[in-house]
């Protein structure tokens, strides 16, 4: 039975410094010649993959749980370098047509996702920006209250049904 | 440290396409005296370059993808 760690405690079942260089030279996947070498045939490796029926339901299930797309693209592309089926530069360059690819598939889909782009709003801890993000908060607090007076009641309105009345 | 390359990478792309020189219509001049390679190949062979490769693909997936859109509104 795996000791829950507590969260500072020193993980001592990872390796150690220099471990990899103890395999073999060439006994790992990343360090063969990759199987796809440009864009295009990775591309055509992942296409069909994520087209996949079994796949899709996986992915949309995962895009609705809340996980970025990015990062669900990274992985997948990690995991195809670890594989040994592109390199690194081939997978950094797929990896914004596989983020437009899951998008697609999402929109296809029809569910809504976390793309993982969008920047967070961050208000810079300076004075005048608090400042100024107080003042804008301020003024839409006002510009609120302010539509709630004008709003008249209808009740006051007086009906005129005579032939020179004006048209509503 | 950066783990997840992927934000990087996309706004890199998103940018790239909006500096992009719009495409210009070829005229095709059948004279004896016209160019023989195409104004936008000639000493333009960044074309070719993966990253470029890829932003055409990125591109094309995009317009999809506003068709979806576009089919899921209407």
């Amino acid at each position: 039975m795996a000791i829950p760690k507590k969260p500072n405690e020193r993980n001592f079942d990872g390796p150690i410094p220099g471990q990899s260089l103890t395999a073999e030279i060439g006994s790992r996947p990343w360090q063969q010649p990759p199987q796809f070498s440009t864009i295009e045939e990775a591309i055509d490796y992942y296409i069909p993959r994520l087209q996949s029926e079994e796949v899709t339901e996986q992915l949309l299930d995962v895009l609705e749980m809340g996980i970025p797309v990015t990062t669900i693209a990274n992985t997948m592309q990690l995991a195809s370098v670890m594989e040994g089926k592109h390199s690194v530069d081939v997978g950094i360059l797929v990896l914004p047509v596989l983020i437009e690819l899951i998008m697609l598939i999402a929109d296809t889909a029809g569910i809504e996702y976390t793309t993982g782009i969008e920047k967070p709003k961050r208000i810079r801890n300076t004075l005048v920006n608090k400042a100024v993000e107080q003042f804008k908060n301020e003024e839409a607090v006002e510009e609120t209250t302010e539509n709630a007076v004008m709003v008249e009641p209808v009740e006051n309105q007086q009906m005129d049904t005579g032939l020179m009345s004006r048209r509503v | 440290m950066l783990t997840n390359p992927s934000q990087v990478i996309y706004q890199s792309f998103k940018t790239a396409m909006k500096d992009a020189p719009e495409e210009k219509q070829q005229i095709n001049a059948s004279g004896l005296l016209s160019p023989k390679k195409s104004a936008r190949y000639a000493g333009n062979d960044d074309i070719m370059q993966p990253a470029n490769r890829a932003l055409e693909y990125v591109k094309y997936i995009q317009k999809k993808r506003q068709e979806v859109k576009d089919n899921g509104n209407s």
